[in-house]
């Protein structure tokens, strides 16, 4: 107990839980669509990409550098966010199968954008725990500015969802009736899918990939099993996400464990017991 | 590749043309699926398209809805190059019943293409939702999940939501796909409550050509890429349905009704 008193004492650890616990509200969130839209495997594909944007800005920083002396670099984490941006603006367009059904292309940029980030890294001249760290993030590391950011994506994400949910919510459910009554259907799937781009870039760099892709799949999928209503989906998911951040770090601090996969255990655990809750209830 | 004649109603003045097709050729890429297509859909009538899967109704649907653009030609609406609003009911089985929406949600979705980008709807839409359920029968089921609907409570919610939508033209895909006989016979007497209460023009999607031989004003048969437009009488006549399908076929009326018969 009195390590937990320690842990809310600590500056960086508070920078941890506030960080951690917006990235897990933010996509716990867009997880509902995520997962409603059977898209999971796109979340693990933007994340993939996003670590390949800060692979290959690394290593063209190591050419600047090499080329016109120390201090020329290119920033990873705006690189990583375009790349990011332009896979989830692809990924949204809803255009007619061809010969390959959607969800194997995004496997294919899944394991293309994973071998590639890893190779261009074993060309990079930066040491290598230096590169994977900032490709794939570590909750503890996050400072005060990190937070800032990311209580500024929180907002922005939040704001845009404020205002166009009927929208994203409408051409989730059924685009073809949104183009009927004349929604501009193709629109609203990218700016949907651009939130969700600009959260995972983000999010990847603070909390790494393996956090993220828990927040943007658990704890939907532990509130939409509920099988209530849209309200207990998106509510019961930021709750589901906030607690297993909250109570994750803080296991983590007391039991000396890491944090990214205590986290996941905790989701994890919440998932199962509303399943079992459900069985013994004997919800339908 | 196929042909098709755009004939005004046998009987009084030509009608407004809601949706009017010229010269169009739709497809995939570079894949024509049908083309020169000349037809409308007059205002206030029950205009069916008949097809057996894969002959290009859906695509014919799509392109109405906006959802593809014509190769050739042009489609217009109600004279202009405009869009206009749907009431679209689609297929029941294409409804993602994943999303925990109960029917009046759903409803009230018909409400949004009246709505701008970022406003919410409002007492009167939800009014009006409520009002929709009432028409087809299942007000009482209103904040029921869609998932745990019937079969028919399911489609009565979509038809509610297309009317909602408050549009000049009703667009049914396969309404009653996957019903026994009752429920296609409720469907059918909800559509023409509807026509007489409102004047509503509905346009009907089917592969049962016999579905529609006694309630619809107009028909478009498709079959291997040949299009035939026109009035009921004209079209269910042994000597057409011969031509088309190449099928010996009587006409006749059974209990009052017309029915096709092999």
């Amino acid at each position: 107990m009195s390590k937990l008193v320690e842990m809310f004492q600590q500056g960086f650890m508070l920078n941890v839980l506030a960080g951690t616990t917006i990235v897990a509200v933010v996509c716990s969130w867009l997880g509902v669509f995520i997962v409603l839209r059977r898209a999971v495997f796109v979340g693990a594909a933007l994340a993939q990409v996003s670590s390949l944007g800060v692979a290959l800005a690394l290593f063209v920083s190591g050419y600047l550098e090499e080329a016109y002396g120390h201090g020329v670099q290119l920033a990873p984490q705006p690189v990583a966010l375009v790349l990011t941006v332009v896979a989830a603006v692809a990924m949204a367009a809803q255009r007619r199968e061809g010969y390959v059904p959607r969800e194997t292309l995004v496997g294919v940029a899944y394991a293309a954008a994973a071998g590639l980030a890893i190779l261009v890294v074993a060309l990079s001249t930066h040491a290598e725990s230096e590169v994977l760290n900032l490709m794939f993030g570590n909750v503890l590391a996050i400072d005060t500015g990190e937070v800032v950011l990311l209580a500024a994506l929180g907002l922005g994400v939040g704001l845009v969802h404020a205002l166009f949910f009927k929208e994203f919510l409408f051409v989730s459910f059924d685009p073809d009736m949104a183009t009927a009554l004349g929604l501009r259907a193709q629109l609203w799937n990218v700016v949907l899918f651009l939130t969700i781009g600009i959260t995972i870039s983000l999010a990847i760099r603070a909390a790494g990939a393996l956090v993220v892709f828990n927040f943007l799949v658990l704890p939907a999928a532990t509130a939409l099993s509920l099988g209530k209503s849209l309200r207990v989906a998106f509510a019961g998911a930021v709750v589901a996400g906030a607690l297993s951040s909250v109570v994750g770090i803080s296991i983590s601090y007391v039991a000396d464990l890491p944090t990214g996969p205590t986290i996941v255990a905790v989701s994890s655990a919440l998932m199962l017991s509303v399943l079992l809750l459900r069985r013994v209830i004997g919800a339908e | 590749m196929s042909t098709a004649s755009a004939k005004p109603l046998s009987h009084g003045r030509e009608p407004t043309r809601l949706v009017d097709f010229q010269d169009v050729a739709l497809g995939y890429r570079r894949n024509v699926v049908l083309s020169d297509l000349n037809f409308f859909i007059g205002e206030g009538e029950f205009f069916g398209v008949v097809g057996a899967n894969g002959s290009g109704k859906t695509t014919i649907l799509r392109a109405m809805l906006g959802i593809i653009e014509p190769l050739h030609g042009r489609i217009l609406f109600d004279g202009s190059s405009q869009r206009m609003r749907f009431g679209y009911v689609p297929q029941r089985a294409h409804v993602d019943e994943m999303f925990p929406l109960t029917a009046r949600e759903i409803v009230l979705m018909g409400r949004y293409g009246l709505l701008r980008p970022g406003r919410r709807p409002g007492a009167e839409d939800r009014r009006i939702a409520e009002l929709q359920l009432g028409h087809v029968g299942i007000a009482e089921l209103a904040g029921k999940r869609f998932r745990d609907l019937s079969g028919g409570q399911k489609q009565r919610t979509l038809f509610a939501r297309a009317l909602a939508a408050e549009a000049r033209i009703l667009l049914m895909d396969e309404p009653t796909e996957g019903m026994d006989l009752e429920g296609q016979q409720a469907i059918l007497d909800l559509i023409r409550r509807l026509r007489t209460g409102t004047g509503v023009t509905v346009v009907y999607v089917t592969h049962r050509l016999n579905e529609l031989a006694d309630s619809a004003d107009r028909l478009l048969l498709l079959h291997d890429g040949h299009v035939r437009v026109g009035p009921v009488d004209e079209l269910l006549t042994p000597a057409v349905l011969r031509e088309m399908y190449n099928v010996e076929a009587h006409v006749e009326r059974v209990a009052g009704k017309r029915v096709v018969v092999l």
